[in-house]
């Protein structure tokens, strides 16, 4: 006990030394807390945890999640934009609560460029599902059902201007159907979306893969395609959109960043390279992200806010063609 | 065929490290659950990144353990300072907070810890042995048949509103106005929101229970005049003697079916099924009057309610893959990093780890109960803590519990605002929980109602779908033309009492 009391000093001394060679003399300071703007348990909320769980030796400090929810992400990730950029307040921002969110909202506080874009950390596809008992086993089948039956039938999102309120709006509109042809049936997150398909008490919706995952390999849902341009390797049976001839869909491929308050340090930016560069080829983390049913693609600062953008510019043509903001 | 797969089970489950988890869990859970504002939600948030190492029985039982405790940690300051730990302690309070202050807040401890101990008992039993069958059952609750249930449900505070109908109804009405704070569900239109983020994001919870029961108690210590309390800590008062055990026994199992059937369908929660079980305790009392003045059938038909549900959200997680609530959303995570996707394929795969979760559910009412009574033995001093040190503490509690929801000054705002509501409440001898009971269940209400009507286009007719709705409507038709009669005749029996007395004078 008395040794090491004395001897801690010294490592704490060697341990400033070493830290002190490379360029980030004075980042990480402290503890870095990662805004997670949904609710626990979701993809969002995983997604921040299996990043914070594997970060620390690559960035130096510990990464603390917390969760501030509300206004479908919109409340947390304002928080992070009025925050001081220090870069001890990040964001996981996600696809709803930046590509889809301010685009379906004019009324948003931010825009999705107001952010220090760090790196893309994964993807996630989105699927389409209908429930076992549909009568529609495959795209081709549905599209002339729907169509066929105006005011019939009714898709369920998480609530307006979410990734699957604009995902679905996709949908309709790359099968030449009108979005009002079918009923909106907002509810609250991902789970009791996928539970009303499970249920029947609606008939179609387009949802993040891993909650739906389970519900399509025990065949209580049927998935009529995916977003990502090719197949996804849960699903090897399951066509993508692409393949079917419907490009436009892959507007609706979800995502999860880490992004920092506008004009973060160039030092911390490129500290966060480093370090997402890292994490890229950590086994774990690689491993935890794929059974959570995403897509890993760690990407630099510049890479991400072009995909961004370019997946916004998609987004904003047809929220305007088919005047779904409010 | 159920003895081979819990012989499977078991030889799966045996182990310390196990056995541990569950231990563990359900204390840190019990502690979370029993500080004001740190929830149980935020307690399984917290440990799940510790269950990514663990094996995956071993992990899932922490954050279970954790759960469970959780929701019996709630009960606790609900009974000692007003003030409960999770939402499903809300209803708790009616009854625990009175018994407390009449110095019996050891016997409302222990009735509320062997209540939810035998609720959470049977709602693991009806998880092992009926899961098929209820989540057929649950899944049939669409928002034509939440609408019906919400409905009834609402029906509860007549019940909760005391002496006046109209003063529970005012109180309803002020619930239904704050919780109408936010973005509406289909459309995404601010409500009252008056152009600020914080409140497009509508009035949590938390905030609003501890300001509505802590802060006005407290701002009330304040206007009076300071003297030393001189409670006498009766021993005999600490213990539930098996006559009031029996007593109340109804109650238990009544509130533990209904926690069950409650917890099964996704997105219902503790504190509905904790009121419901509440309201129908009431209902079928010979003390009904005494309810809300410190019953001690009351403290358990709430806490039944609330941990009946427990075991039941297990149901439709295992058996469907769909999550109930928010915990059982972090459980369901756990359970996709190790790479099981809960739903029948579950039960077909890894049937051994399914029953070795259960086996391990089982032991967590054991731990409940252990952990429970060593906890009793030191937290029922805090009743006889005096008034001048408890309530500051209890202040600082209370904002703390604000803050640390969501890490928002806004939400402790909130808080201040709604206790200066509730100490107005107080005064005019208007009851929080119809206030309470509307702010829970008005948005469920509304957002169902909405949905359903969006599903069928504007057809009404949707209402009387099956025979779930029909139902919950009538049984809420019922309950109302009950409701009108008593009132009635309440009313006819004051009037005549003050003709009376007025004939008398005159």
């Amino acid at each position: 006990m008395n040794i090491s009391t004395k001897s801690l000093p010294l490592a704490v001394a060697s341990a400033m030394a070493l830290t002190s060679f490379g360029a980030l003399a004075d980042y990480p300071d402290g503890p870095i807390t990662v805004v997670a703007p949904y609710g626990p348990g979701g993809s969002s909320d995983l997604a921040a945890r299996t990043m914070a769980s594997s970060i620390p030796d690559y960035i130096g400090g510990n990464v603390l999640v917390v969760n501030r929810t509300g206004a479908a992400g919109v409340v947390g990730s304002n928080f992070v934009r009025n925050a001081a950029p220090d870069g001890e307040t990040l964001l996981l921002a996600r696809y709803g609560s930046h590509a889809t969110g301010p685009a379906l909202n004019p009324d948003a506080p931010y825009d999705w460029d107001d952010f220090t874009y760090l790196g893309m950390l994964s993807l996630d596809a989105f699927v389409c599902i209908v429930p076992a008992d549909s009568p529609y086993d495959n795209l081709d089948e549905w599209r002339e059902g729907v169509a066929a039956s105006p005011g019939k039938y009714s898709y369920s999102t998480s609530g307006f201007g979410t990734g699957n309120h604009l995902v679905v709006s996709l949908l309709l509109d790359s099968q030449g159907i009108d979005p009002d042809t079918a009923n909106h049936v907002p509810y609250e997150g991902d789970g009791e979306v996928v539970s009303s398909v499970v249920g029947g008490h609606v008939d179609f919706t387009c949802v993040n893969l891993s909650p739906a995952l389970g519900q399509i390999n025990s065949g209580t849902v049927k998935p009529l395609g995916v977003t990502t341009p090719e197949r996804v390797d849960d699903l090897p049976e399951v066509p993508s959109f692409s393949e079917l001839g419907y490009d436009s869909m892959e507007a609706g491929v979800g995502w999860s960043a880490l992004v920092g308050p506008p004009d973060l340090n160039g030092e911390i930016v490129e500290a966060w390279t480093a370090a997402l560069a890292q994490l890229k080829d950590s086994e774990s983390w690689n491993a935890a992200v794929l059974r959570l049913g995403a897509i890993p693609s760690v990407m630099s600062p510049e890479e991400t806010k072009d995909f961004v953008g370019s997946q916004v510019g998609v987004i904003r043509d047809i929220v305007e063609r088919l005047d779904l903001a409010n | 065929m159920i003895i081979d797969n819990f012989a499977q089970g078991l030889e799966l489950f045996l182990s310390w490290g196990n056995v541990l988890a569950i231990l563990i869990g359900v204390l840190a859970g019990i502690v979370f659950g029993a500080i004001p504002g740190l929830t149980g939600t935020m307690a399984v948030a917290l440990v799940l990144p510790f269950t990514f190492s663990l094996p995956p029985v071993t992990g899932i039982l922490l954050l279970v353990g954790v759960y469970k405790g959780a929701v019996y940690g709630g009960s606790i300051p609900a009974i000692l300072i007003k003030t409960p730990g999770t939402p499903g302690g809300a209803c708790t309070v009616m009854d625990g907070y009175p018994l407390a202050r009449q110095g019996k807040a050891g016997k409302a401890l222990n009735m509320a810890l062997y209540s939810s101990a035998c609720a959470d008992f049977i709602s693991n039993l009806a998880l092992i042995f009926l899961a098929g069958f209820i989540a057929a059952f649950a899944l049939r609750f669409g928002p034509p048949e939440f609408f019906a249930l919400m409905c009834f449900s609402l029906t509860i505070i007549a019940g909760v509103s005391g002496s006046s109908l109209m003063k529970g109804l005012a109180s309803a009405a002020l619930g239904l106005l704050l919780a109408s704070v936010g973005l509406d569900i289909i459309f995404g239109t601010p409500r009252f929101a008056f152009g600020e983020v914080e409140l497009t994001a509508g009035l949590n919870f938390i905030p609003i229970l501890i300001g509505l029961f802590a802060m006005p108690e407290i701002i009330n210590q304040f206007t009076k005049r300071y003297r030393v309390a001189t409670r006498i800590a009766e021993a005999a008062n600490a213990r539930v003697s098996w006559q009031e055990f029996k007593g109340s026994l109804r109650s238990i199992l009544r509130g533990s079916v209904i926690g069950v059937v409650l917890g099964a369908i996704p997105g219902i929660g503790g504190a509905p099924a904790a009121f419901v079980s509440y309201g129908a305790a009431q209902r079928a009392s010979k003390n009904s009057d005494n309810f809300g003045k410190g019953e001690l059938e009351g403290v358990a038909a709430s806490e039944a309610g609330n941990n009946g549900v427990c075991g039941a959200t297990m149901i439709p997680l295992l058996s469907l893959g769909v999550p109930g609530d928010v915990i059982t959303a972090v459980i369901l995570g756990a359970f996709m990093i190790h790479g099981l996707t809960p739903g029948p394929l579950l039960f077909q795969e890894n049937i051994d780890i399914v029953y070795a979760i259960f086996c391990g559910i089982l032991l967590s009412s054991v731990f409940m109960v252990m952990w429970g009574k060593l906890g009793i033995r030191v937290f029922a001093r805090i009743a006889d803590i005096p008034n001048t040190v408890l309530f500051p503490a209890v202040l600082v509690l209370c904002v703390f519990g604000a803050y640390a929801v969501n890490s928002n000054p806004f939400d402790v705002l909130v808080m201040f605002l709604v206790g200066i509501l509730g100490f107005g409440m107080l005064k005019a001898n208007i009851p929080p929980a119809p206030f309470l009971i509307a702010f829970v269940l008005g948005p469920m209400l509304e957002n169902n109602l909405r949905r359903a009507l969006q599903m069928s286009n504007g057809d009404y007719s949707i209402l009387l779908r099956n025979e779930i709705t029909i139902f919950f409507l009538a049984l809420t038709a019922l309950s109302l033309i009950l409701i009108t009669i008593r009132n009635l005749k309440r009313w006819r029996r004051r009037t005549a009492a003050r003709r009376d007395d007025a004939s008398l004078a005159g």
